[in-house]
């Protein structure tokens, strides 16, 4: 099977607190995955389970404490820092912030164009910019000489996804794309990443809080919890018939939109985030339902259940079906 | 409406910015008929920019400049007597607040303050409203009323920044509830959270409501917070309440152009047909399109649409929508 990108064992350390108190914070706990040419796949989980810590090593943005990022079979070193970013583009949470509001929008256009020289006049690169804009379908006279707050969300979003398309990359990597843009808009930015895919091949990394549009737009999924992957299969194996009690949680937790379907049953919260990341065994064992001795001094393997992979001492065993999951959970 | 409890009048609350000498005229909440009746969750759906915000701070009588009430009013029944707000003094809107009106602020994570510790934060709260000076009485108060929330009274003891942020919200949202008021209005109190700790807070605010027995006016740009907990709900645009209706009839029967993109743009589980965004951009709330100020981003406008803003039709008993394709009882062509 071809990969485009592969993330091996990969794993990074924080430490926090002062010189008396140390605390070591182990973000992204040894998590391997790999992304497929012309394939969107969601690296999912909430806040703090060690998503975009993982998007920013890839991105360069921090480095690992151990592990390895593979593209296109070449191992990312310091010295081919430009061959890997033109292949690999990032996109970002708050459109606002991507860009400076005292600068023209424009002007980033141009800089990409400088840094990767990919044209040899003016006119070339506008040919270029206006290309490109026009798959998320602005136009270069839409933002010529115009400045960030002259756009609303949605629309720098989509601008920083056609900047980003500069460079032809086979992988954009999206952190939290949709998350700060309205509702209302929010679909044409997640069907902008389905034509990518399906007309141009190109790939996405799309990390994620948001399930539903998850499922919606992406093919394969990982979820983390705390820093491990706790559950990776095709969207439709993870989040149609989740077999961790982790992924069951957060897909019941999810507010769908629909009043028939209304939560029922009462959820626990986390005690606190540092206590699940120092947990010895499994690191949602303190809020599992089905939590078993073995779950609080063994960190559990990977299983492969049903073509999905689970890290879950209940599928080691005897697999269970879910249906008996999600009947034990009351839901 | 006999069983409003909060009811707003052709209300219009505007923004006046002085920017260089030019005054800036912001119509954030624009000529708005609410009527909130007793012991009901009261939703309002709307993109951002669109004046929900506004709309709350009006309705909880935190007006302050530059935001102005330019005409209309808004009503409290007070123990079976109307109260028009604008009426009342600086002392009587203090006296009125967290025991009949509480306002739980947008990004209520951090209102709380951080140098000291949540039962001071309680303390200092419970000796403004109630006739409580002894320091142990107070948070025997508090303790009380955490312990009836199902929240551990040893967050008492903590800072803020010791709690997760979905402790934060839920603490402030009991800090809201403490004194029973009969309305409740809540700004995003659970956007920023996790799914999961979102889950937890709505069940907060869905038990302190059958528990008081009280109205809750909720704001959320989230639909799927809004299927679970509320039972009427508005959908605002542009400063304008377009369409009214209980949920299941919002989700079900969404009868507006805008309401109907709103609904059908939602992703969902086991579903992947090709979903379609409302197209164009939500308009400047400054410089607002004439007529209904959906037209152009409407793909069902006509001429008349560019001109006039319609007046609300009742399609079914308590559904009413503000569109002249429903006026005209053209609405079945499109739908």
């Amino acid at each position: 099977m071809e990969k485009l990108l592969e993330v091996e064992n990969l794993t990074k350390t924080f430490t926090l607190g002062s010189v008396l108190s140390r605390v070591k914070i182990t973000a992204v706990d040894d998590i391997s995955f790999f992304i497929k040419p012309a394939e969107i796949f969601a690296l999912a989980g909430e806040s703090g389970c060690g998503k975009s810590t993982t998007a920013r090593i890839i991105m360069g943005f921090e480095r690992a404490t151990s592990g390895a990022i593979i593209h296109n079979g070449r191992r990312e070193g310091k010295s081919d820092r430009v061959w890997f970013t033109e292949g690999i583009q990032a996109i970002f949470q708050d459109p606002f912030a991507t860009f400076n509001p005292l600068r023209t929008v424009e002007r980033y256009f141009f800089e990409t164009i400088q840094n990767y020289r990919l044209a040899t006049s003016k006119q070339e690169a506008i040919e270029r910019i206006d290309a490109k804009l026009r798959l998320v379908g602005l136009t270069y006279d839409d933002l010529a000489g115009k400045y960030p707050g002259e756009f609303s969300g949605g629309q720098l979003q989509r601008i920083s996804i056609a900047r980003a398309l500069l460079t032809d990359p086979k992988l954009i990597i999206a952190d939290e794309p949709v998350s700060m843009v309205d509702a209302s808009l929010r679909m044409s930015i997640v069907n902008l990443f389905r034509r990518l895919r399906d007309d141009f091949g190109v790939s996405v990394l799309y990390i994620t809080h948001d399930l539903a549009t998850a499922y919606y737009v992406c093919d394969r999924i990982a979820i983390m919890f705390r820093g491990k992957i706790v559950e990776m299969g095709t969207v439709e194996q993870v989040l149609m018939a989740p077999k961790h009690p982790y992924t069951q949680l957060l897909r019941a937790s999810i507010p769908e939109a629909d009043p028939r379907r209304r939560w029922q049953g009462v959820i626990r919260l986390s005690d606190t985030e540092q206590e699940e990341y120092l947990r010895q065994g499994c690191r949602f064992a303190g809020r599992c339902p089905h939590v078993m001795e073995v779950c609080r001094r063994v960190p559990p393997p990977q299983f492969e259940v049903d073509g999905a992979q689970v890290a879950c001492h209940l599928h080691a065993a005897m697999p269970r079906s879910d249906e008996v999951l999600i009947a034990a959970q009351g839901q | 409406m006999g069983d409003a409890i909060l009811r707003a009048e052709a209300l219009r609350a505007f923004y006046a910015l002085d920017i260089y000498g030019k005054t800036k005229v912001i119509k954030a909440v624009n000529d708005v008929d609410l009527a909130i009746r007793e012991n009901e969750i009261y939703g309002i759906a709307g993109e951002s920019g669109c004046g929900k915000s506004t709309l709350l701070k009006a309705l909880a009588a935190a007006v302050e400049p530059p935001l102005r009430v330019m005409s209309g009013k808004v009503v409290y029944r007070v123990n079976g007597a109307e109260v028009d707000v604008a009426a009342l003094s600086q002392e009587e809107k203090r006296q009125l607040r967290m025991t009949y009106i509480a306002y739980v602020p947008q990004g209520s994570m951090s209102v709380l303050n951080p140098v000291v510790r949540i039962r001071d934060t309680y303390r200092d709260f419970i000796e403004s409203h109630l006739d409580v000076h002894q320091k142990g009485e107070a948070f025997a108060l508090a303790r009380e009323h955490l312990v009836e929330l199902g929240l551990p009274p040893k967050i008492l003891d903590a800072y803020p920044h010791q709690l997760s942020g979905g402790m934060r919200q839920r603490v402030t949202i009991a800090l809201a509830t403490l004194l029973k008021p009969r309305i409740i209005i809540g700004d995003e109190p659970t956007t920023a959270l996790d799914v999961v700790v979102q889950r937890g807070v709505v069940q907060l605010i869905k038990d302190v409501q059958s528990r008081l027995k009280n109205t809750i006016v909720l704001v959320t740009h989230d639909m799927g917070v809004h299927a679970n907990i509320a039972d009427r709900i508005g959908i605002m645009y542009a400063g304008k309440i377009v369409e009214e209706a209980p949920t299941e009839r919002i989700f079900g029967a969404p009868t507006h152009p805008y309401t109907r993109y709103l609904i059908n743009s939602l992703p969902r589980f086991g579903d992947k047909t090709p979903r379609e965004s409302v197209p164009g951009s939500p308009p400047s709330l400054a410089n607002l399109p004439s007529g209904c100020p959906f037209h152009p981003r409407c793909p069902h406008a006509m001429n008349i649409c560019k001109r006039e803003m319609p007046g609300f039709t009742r399609v079914a008993p308590d559904h009413r929508v503000a569109c002249w394709l429903v006026e005209e009882g053209r609405y079945g062509e499109t739908a």
